[in-house]
């Protein structure tokens, strides 16, 4: 279960609207890398995670990374707010706002729509925790990108924030692999799957 | 927003991140006790300021409403409303 408290993780208070920025941001809602994926990658792990402390933690960063996509959407709906029909028409941000007004909808910078497909929940804990550092990594470098992209103070700061989060989680799930390679047989750690092989605890 | 609303709510994101931060190490180091006495002095921390700006700007968690004669949860700005 959870519990909505009505606040952003990191505050968002943009002045300037800017749409071309938006359309490049939302890719960390929608995009292959973004938060929305990997708040749903960590979240639907977990329920075959043997170990209870990194269970935890796929249910806190999981939990977080739903914070984040709040804060991403903030920005895009910051970035589209109160404009006119003139300024959309003159804005690349036209394509998206045909189809969606100024809807937020998770789609990728390319305008592609958000895809499942790009996560695993492959059900062995070795598997799940590397594709979770290469994840944390793939959103760290978007930021790196985004940041490249970005010259208003108000827009960096939360991204700058969110990029940090990215390094943290990578050393959790470094943390995490630890804990579950602590747990198998050190001279094989392939020899089977704690989340589905029976003989081992 | 009003200037005193915005420090209060920087404050309780600002101790409610250092609970975060804290929960994620905490999972992978259960035994640190530094860490543990960190986590509890902040509970109580933003337990105070949590009640403190309820009390001034309405609720933050829906669960809390108990004391209105009509649903207030609605009635305030969300957060990603922003300045403007």
């Amino acid at each position: 279960m959870w519990c909505y408290e009505r606040r952003l993780q990191y505050p968002v208070n943009i002045k300037e609207t800017n749409p071309e920025l938006a359309m490049v941001i939302i890719t960390q809602f929608g995009g292959p890398d973004g938060e929305l994926g990997a708040s749903l990658r960590y979240l639907s792990q977990r329920f075959a995670m043997p170990y209870r402390e990194v269970a935890g933690v796929l249910t806190d960063i999981g939990t977080e990374e739903l914070g984040h996509l709040e804060i991403i959407c903030a920005i895009v709906h910051q970035l589209t707010k109160n404009m006119t029909a003139e300024e959309i028409e003159n804005s690349p941000f036209k394509n998206y706002y045909v189809d969606h007004t100024l809807g937020i909808y998770p789609v990728a910078a390319s305008g592609t729509p958000y895809s499942v497909t790009t996560f695993q929940s492959k059900g062995d804990p070795i598997t799940d925790l590397h594709e979770d550092m290469a994840a944390e990594q793939k959103a760290r470098v978007t930021y790196d990108n985004i940041l490249r992209l970005v010259h208003d103070h108000d827009v960096c700061e939360p991204i700058r924030f969110l990029r940090e989060r990215e390094i943290v989680h990578y050393q959790r799930f470094g943390e995490s692999l630890r804990i579950v390679q602590d747990h198998l047989d050190s001279n094989n750690y392939y020899s089977f799957n704690p989340a589905f092989d029976k003989k081992c605890k | 927003m009003d200037k005193q609303r915005e420090c209060l709510l920087k404050r309780i994101s600002e101790v409610s991140f250092v609970m975060d931060d804290l929960r994620l190490f905490l999972d992978t180091h259960p035994c640190d006790q530094d860490a543990l006495g960190m986590y509890r002095e902040y509970s109580v921390m933003r337990a105070q300021l949590v009640a403190q700006y309820t009390a001034m700007y309405g609720p933050m968690s829906s669960y809390g409403i108990c004391e209105c004669s009509e649903w207030n949860w609605t009635q305030y700005p969300w957060p990603w409303e922003g300045v403007c």
